[in-house]
């Protein structure tokens, strides 16, 4: 049995966050009030790095009680961290945990969101054995929409006005991919 | 006393007595059936003592209260907004009636009612929102009369009675429930 390596892909490899280093470039992506609000609840506000340290200690310890998994994503070729993923609000009764991927520039995220999410998927799915996730997306998001749309993920919710950014309202989007449904892709991927 | 504005028809919301509503949770949670109707949780057994502690340590973000029957003063259930985000104005609703007499007969619609108008006359909250099983049809329908939108349903999310269930996601704007009053 060939088994294809969780935390590696073409470009990029998934590891442990470095509290101390990691947190002071992720602090530096919180100006993106978009990344601020993934970090902690409203109102979004750019984070220092010790605050922005103390809350992935927190979610580190909840790690290491299988409650949340989370990894920073890095460039291969040097290192760099782009992003962070993160599995969390699991519900194992049920299979049923949502996604969320930060990268932190607009550049990374064109070069970086796909290969990145199909780590993430692979890890959700193949490892954790889920059954399903769920990712939330702002709707002025047009970069995530995309994405989620390409990775064959369904548009379930709409929740109308649930955010506010940028002097007006837009809604709160739930994408949600099941577990057949990503079977499917590999299959075809592997016939293609 | 000022209390009309958490009172309606039938119920009046009140502020959780930790002694008499942990007696009440303990035991309504002995009911299954009232745990899987309003919890994906796996259905749990908490003492009385553990509720109290819950209800004493509160949550500043929260907002609980027990709903009382106004006939007899009976507390019949709770409900709560919490998850608030300010920015926004948005909340989530939850609502559980324990007692089973007190079933469908508008006493959880009541309160839902008042827990609206002080969401938004006194919150200066924008919307609220809310999740129900697909299963939970007496809920539905309540929440659908109450002025609720249907804003879709996450599929397949629950793994219960041998079967997988979605979960609903319903809403309700200011601007409707304004206008909903408004004709009243």
């Amino acid at each position: 049995m060939k088994l294809k390596p969780l935390f590696e892909s073409q470009n990029l490899r998934l590891t442990s966050i470095d509290l101390d280093k990691d947190s002071q470039v992720i602090a530096s992506w919180t100006y993106d009030l978009d990344i601020a609000r993934r970090l902690r609840e409203e109102p979004a506000r750019p984070l220092p790095a010790f605050e922005v340290k103390k809350i992935y200690e927190k979610w580190q310890k909840e790690a290491e009680d299988n409650k949340q998994f989370l990894f920073a994503i890095r460039r291969r070729d040097d290192d760099a961290v782009l992003g962070v993923v993160r599995i969390a609000h699991i519900a194992w009764v049920h299979g049923a945990a949502f996604l969320d991927l930060i990268l932190g520039s607009p550049q990374d995220w064109q070069a970086c969101a796909r290969e990145a999410l199909e780590l993430a998927l692979r890890y959700a799915f193949d490892e954790l054995s889920l059954f399903r996730v769920t990712a939330v997306v702002a709707e002025h998001n047009q970069a995530a929409k995309d994405l989620f749309h390409q990775a064959h993920f369904t548009l379930e919710v709409r929740q109308r006005e649930a955010i506010y950014w940028n002097k007006r309202s837009w809604d709160k989007l739930w994408f949600g991919l099941l577990r057949p449904e990503w079977k499917m892709q590999q299959m075809a991927e592997v016939n293609a | 006393m000022n209390a009309e504005k958490f009172a309606g028809k039938l119920v009046r919301l009140a502020v959780l007595d930790p002694e008499k509503d942990s007696e009440l949770w303990a035991r309504w949670n002995r009911d299954s059936e009232y745990q899987q109707l309003l919890d994906w949780g796996p259905s749990k057994l908490y003492s009385p003592a553990q509720a109290r502690e819950w209800i004493e340590k509160g949550n500043a973000g929260s907002f609980t209260f027990s709903i009382h029957s106004l006939a007899d003063d009976r507390i019949v259930g709770f409900i709560d907004l919490d998850g608030i985000n300010w920015t926004a104005g948005d909340g989530w609703l939850g609502v559980g009636i324990g007692e089973r007499e007190y079933w469908g007969k508008g006493y959880g619609s009541d309160a839902i009612q008042i827990l609206l108008r002080f969401a938004f006359e006194e919150l200066n909250l924008k919307r609220i929102s809310l999740n129900v099983f697909e299963y939970n049809e007496r809920a539905i329908k309540c929440y659908e009369k109450l002025g609720f939108q249907h804003e879709g349903r996450q599929r397949q999310l629950l793994n219960r009675f041998d079967r997988r269930w979605d979960m609903l996601y319903m809403g309700i704007l200011r601007s409707e429930w304004e206008a909903k009053n408004s004709s009243n």
